[in-house]
């Protein structure tokens, strides 16, 4: 528990009690949400909730949240319900249908070009992620002489979240890294990767582009890896590699190159996939859950699928286990939801990539 | 630890069984009358050795053989959790693998082992009682001595037999398996080689009684049909594997009344 926000409880629980209990949908800013329920709150839960017959005493309940996310999300028994009851009548709190994405907006080149090669920001609701995109010229693996490198690191920052404020974000920040990893970057060879590593290569053996991917999280409310993948793709087709000429060398030495200022490549992105995280919720999965709705879930599975409609990596949070089947039925629902993802992604990113152009 | 002889290793091997036939040198060539470096069918998996008790001052342990892959697991506790965290009515389980500096060929070239850590534990929490010992935390410790290829799957399966032993409540063992793609073919229980030849990998940790997949994961490009096929295939080789960690378990006791 961020230790600031609880000097706040007291202020709140004077007089906003009502209408925040009431408001099922949290405001754009939630961080009063985070902090525990007023202590009256709680007392009059007790009286209607099943769950907690056990008297707890308000200070002891500060302490019972499982860790890791509902730690975050400060919900009572009766916004737990809303929600879960909501999405088993295809009406989320916002409004929307379990398979519906909130609005989402790209904006590319947000960072200057002397900074990175290609820069995005994807905002998904109240979700904010910036990714952006380095190159660097430097000498392939051994085992992979004809690729290039890729690197995806991300950041939590703690400005999203104080619970990412030292460690807190770094099991976060691996995981989505590792996630990503997966997702884009395919196996260990690099076969059935979303960024073609081949295309990076410039002189075989010698010399390719190293692309160092980070991502950040600006401001997080769920579904923070559907948005990085968004990103990193939109980042990636901002991105302009300076082009290479290669002075002839002889074949031992490190051959010299130059770096031209003027021509830029652009990076083909047809091939990277859109991630997909179906959040299962009770007995259903929903899309683009929020932070309140993911507090709730059993489990969630994250599908890449790229455009041809094959899938090119899975991973699963959460702790409940899934059968068989459901797995299979929901990465056949992801690849069905997948087709719109990809070309709405696509025109986002074409509409960002021309308003920029105009501002020069 | 138990000798290698002790017992006659068990194998397993999924049915859904396309043999294929021909003895050919081992390339990885697309080729349907291709043998495994190993002389293994594609669908056959490496002989399983599991033991029990490796480790005598731990509240459990266990160690398995899968080919070269060899996996020591030690679980110490539940003890109490560490003051500076917070009261929990649960319990908590802590994940580490690591590598021995002669786990693989080229000094410390074992895989992230951070990135393991949290695999195992995504792939436990799940199975284990978390309820039935609130306040404390349950240490799951993973050396592999000997990197041979799919080594998460066995560290998983290991483990799960360690927590077993140590008498923590669980839901049912987890099973592990992975299937390597390599060209058309799927090829369960790969090894080293054949990890690093191939085009996609998929893992699956799974309660088989319970039918419940705890952790699965999958890398490279897959059609649905082949994700399926897989599955079918993972599913069948972690139930058959849950049964020897079973009769694993058993073993020791069976001794004993001797």
């Amino acid at each position: 528990m961020p230790f600031p926000l609880l000097n706040i409880a007291p202020l709140n629980s004077t007089g906003s009690i009502l209408p925040h209990k009431i408001d099922p949908v949290p405001g754009p800013c939630n961080f009063t949400n985070i902090t525990q329920k007023p202590q009256g709150a709680l007392i009059s839960q007790n009286l209607y909730s099943p769950l907690s017959l056990t008297l707890r005493s308000p200070a002891k309940a500060l302490f019972t949240t499982p860790p890791a996310i509902d730690a975050m999300v400060g919900l009572s028994v009766g916004e737990k319900h809303f929600i879960k009851g909501g999405i088993e009548q295809d009406l989320r709190t916002d409004g929307r249908k379990r398979y519906t994405y909130r609005p989402i907006y790209v904006e590319t080149g947000v960072i200057p070009q002397a900074r990175a090669n290609g820069s995005a920001r994807v905002k998904l609701g109240a979700t904010d992620v910036i990714a952006s995109v380095k190159a660097e010229l430097g000498k392939p693996s051994p085992s992979y002489p004809d690729k290039g490198k890729v690197l995806i690191n991300v950041d939590c920052s703690p400005t999203a979240e104080p619970a990412f404020e030292g460690r807190g974000g770094e099991e976060l920040s691996s995981e989505l890294s590792v996630a990503l990893q997966r997702c884009l970057l395919g196996g260990k060879s690099g076969a059935g990767a979303g960024i073609d590593l081949s295309s990076l290569s410039i002189v075989e053996g010698k010399i390719c582009w190293d692309l160092y991917i980070e991502g950040l999280v600006v401001s997080s409310d769920g579904n923070l890896l559907d948005a990085l993948g968004a990103a990193v793709k939109a980042a990636l087709s901002n991105t302009a590699l300076p082009k290479v000429q290669v002075a002839s060398a002889a074949s031992d030495e490190q051959p010299e190159v130059d770096l031209s200022d003027e021509e830029f490549l652009q990076f083909d992105t047809s091939g990277i996939p859109a991630i997909i995280t179906l959040t299962k919720v009770g007995k259903h999965y929903i899309v683009d859950g929020t932070s309140e709705e993911e507090s709730q879930m059993s489990s969630a599975v994250s599908v890449s699928v790229n455009r041809q409609g094959r899938i090119c990596g899975l991973t699963k949070r959460g702790g409940a286990g899934l059968n068989p089947s459901v797995i299979l039925d929901m990465i056949s629902v992801s690849k069905h939801l997948s087709d719109q993802l990809i070309n709405k992604l696509d025109s986002e990113i074409a509409a960002a990539e021309a308003c920029e152009e105009d501002e020069f | 630890m138990a000798g290698k002889g002790a017992a006659t290793p068990a194998t397993y091997s999924p049915s859904l069984t396309t043999v294929k036939g021909k003895k050919k040198p081992p390339i990885f060539a697309d080729d349907a009358n291709w043998v495994r470096s190993d002389g293994r069918h594609f669908h056959q998996c490496r002989p399983a050795f599991l033991r029990t008790n490796a480790v005598n001052s731990a509240s459990g342990s266990a160690y398995a053989e899968f080919g070269n892959t060899k996996v020591i697991v030690s679980v110490f506790g539940p003890r109490e959790s560490k003051k500076a965290m917070m009261y929990s009515d649960v319990g908590r389980l802590n994940c580490n693998v690591s590598y021995t500096t002669f786990a693989t060929v080229h000094r410390n070239q074992g895989s992230d082992s951070k990135e393991l850590s949290s695999m195992l534990y995504k792939a436990l929490e799940g199975a284990i009682i978390l309820e039935s010992f609130p306040k404390t935390t349950v240490d799951v410790f993973a050396l592999v001595l000997e990197s041979g290829g799919s080594d998460l799957p066995v560290i998983i399966s290991c483990a799960s037999l360690a927590l077993a032993d140590a008498g923590i409540l669980l839901y049912d063992l987890v099973a592990a398996v992975s299937v390597s793609c390599l060209g058309k073919n799927l090829v369960i229980d790969p090894i080293l080689e054949e990890e690093s030849h191939q085009d996609g990998s998929f893992m699956i940790s799974c309660m088989p009684s319970r039918n419940e997949i705890s952790q699965l994961t999958l890398t490279g490009e897959w059609s649905t049909p082949k994700i399926s096929e897989a599955m079918e295939l993972c599913l069948d080789a972690c139930s058959k594997l849950a049964k020897i960690m079973r009769s694993s378990l058993r073993e020791p006791l069976s001794a004993s009344e001797e």
